[in-house]
């Protein structure tokens, strides 16, 4: 439930980026949040990546920005998950694989650094909340 | 249990992804992105009227001497506008008179209209616009008080998509102010490029190029770069020219869209 209600946040914050950002720095945040839920729980790909899309469509007007990079970021996840073992490095790899387009893209510096501080902080909460749930069953 | 689960789930993927790539493969052939930005305009609308909101409000904490000051000088701003408005009146019918006197073809009038601008490409220097206009229709002039900002990319009842100078789909015909210079500016993403200009007519940096009227796309006149950086290039005919955008659409809320007007059937000599 908190990753659909993520998601609508990541509506919205397409929505602010595209209001305000002439005048302000701001992280990507539709980006962010989609990131982070990806990083955090890989078996969210299949709504993550049409959402990463859209995101495209609305501020690129073409899918080819961002989507492939977090499409193969979400590939190369689950590969690795699979056959060594789940663990941070490929999602650490798959985070700079997500973000660094937004870069060519014509992003500013401040801003991409923004978006990256900001999936780290996300990804790191949303996976120690499902870290505590795991190591201390109730 | 778990496998007919799995299976719907599975078919849930097969469906959702072919949706997906069905939309993919239709963007090449049509504006999806364009069309999805004019799809959010209310919700953009939504998203803005907290800001709206408070810059109404701030009205009643504003000093009252302030406003006033402010109000005496955009009188005079308007005063000032009014007599170049009268100079401008003055050049253009004398403009109109040696045209006909040299019979050059010229761009038929175009009717202009205000355009809010609603939302900007999130890059640093943004490559689409979003603005609020009726009556726009694609290939539309968008310039600001400054200069040529773009064309208008799609279009409904009240709003339009943008594409700005810096986008590399827009070409923009170029001259020199008493010069016979032809270019062509094209946008770079953060800069632009001026192709075909030979060397021995090359502008000097700092020099101001505008658009020629050639094509019939853009009126005649209009500022478009600054130019930059002048480099000749060994063996080349044309020298590599840099230029960057004398509009900037980074901050107005306001610019205005430019329709020609239905031309007149010519007139027998």
């Amino acid at each position: 439930m908190l990753y659909y209600i993520l998601a609508g946040f990541a509506l919205l914050g397409l929505m602010v980026n595209l209001s305000f950002s002439g005048g302000l720095a701001q992280p990507d945040w539709a980006l962010s949040i989609l990131v982070a839920i990806l990083l955090s729980k890989r078996d969210t790909w299949y709504w993550v990546l049409p959402l990463v899309g859209l995101h495209d469509f609305l501020l690129f007007w073409s899918v080819w920005v961002c989507f492939p990079f977090v499409a193969l970021a979400a590939g190369l996840i689950a590969y690795a998950d699979i056959n060594f073992a789940p663990g941070q490095h490929q999602r650490w790899v798959g985070l700079l694989l997500s973000c660094t387009p937004l870069l060519f893209a014509g992003i500013g510096l401040i801003s991409w650094l923004l978006t990256v501080a900001f999936t780290i902080w996300l990804w790191s909460m949303l996976s120690s909340k499902r870290e505590k749930v795991y190591v201390e069953p109730i | 249990m778990i496998l007919g689960r799995g299976s719907r789930f599975k078919n849930a993927y097969v469906w959702w992804i072919s949706i997906f790539l069905i939309i993919v493969v239709a963007s090449f052939k049509y504006p999806i992105g364009q069309q999805l930005n004019l799809l959010f305009a209310s919700a953009l609308h939504t998203v803005q009227a907290p800001v709206r909101w408070y810059q109404n409000f701030s009205l009643w904490l504003e000093d009252a001497n302030d406003l006033q000051t402010k109000y005496q000088i955009l009188q005079k701003h308007e005063a000032q506008q009014q007599a170049v408005a009268l100079e401008l009146d003055v050049l253009r019918t004398e403009n109109k008179q040696l045209r006909e006197l040299l019979n050059i073809t010229q761009i038929q009038g175009y009717i202009w209209r205000v355009a809010g601008v609603i939302s900007r490409g999130t890059e640093s220097k943004s490559r689409r616009l979003m603005v609020e206009v009726s009556l726009a229709h694609a290939d539309d002039v968008v310039a600001s008080d400054e200069g040529l900002v773009g064309l208008v990319d799609v279009a409904d009842a009240t709003h339009a998509t943008v594409r700005t100078i810096l986008d590399a789909s827009v070409t923009v015909p170029v001259t020199m102010l008493e010069s016979d210079l032809a270019g062509l500016v094209r946008g770079a993403g953060e800069h632009l490029i001026v192709d075909f200009v030979p060397l021995e007519r090359a502008p000097h940096v700092g020099d101001t190029l505008v658009t020629s009227g050639a094509g019939g796309i853009f009126p005649a006149g209009l500022p478009v770069a600054r130019v930059d950086k002048v480099k000749a290039i060994d063996g080349g005919v044309f020298a590599e020219v840099t230029a960057s955008p004398i509009a900037a659409w980074q901050r107005g809320a306001w610019l205005a869209v430019a329709n020609r007007a239905p031309t007149q059937a010519p007139t027998s000599p």
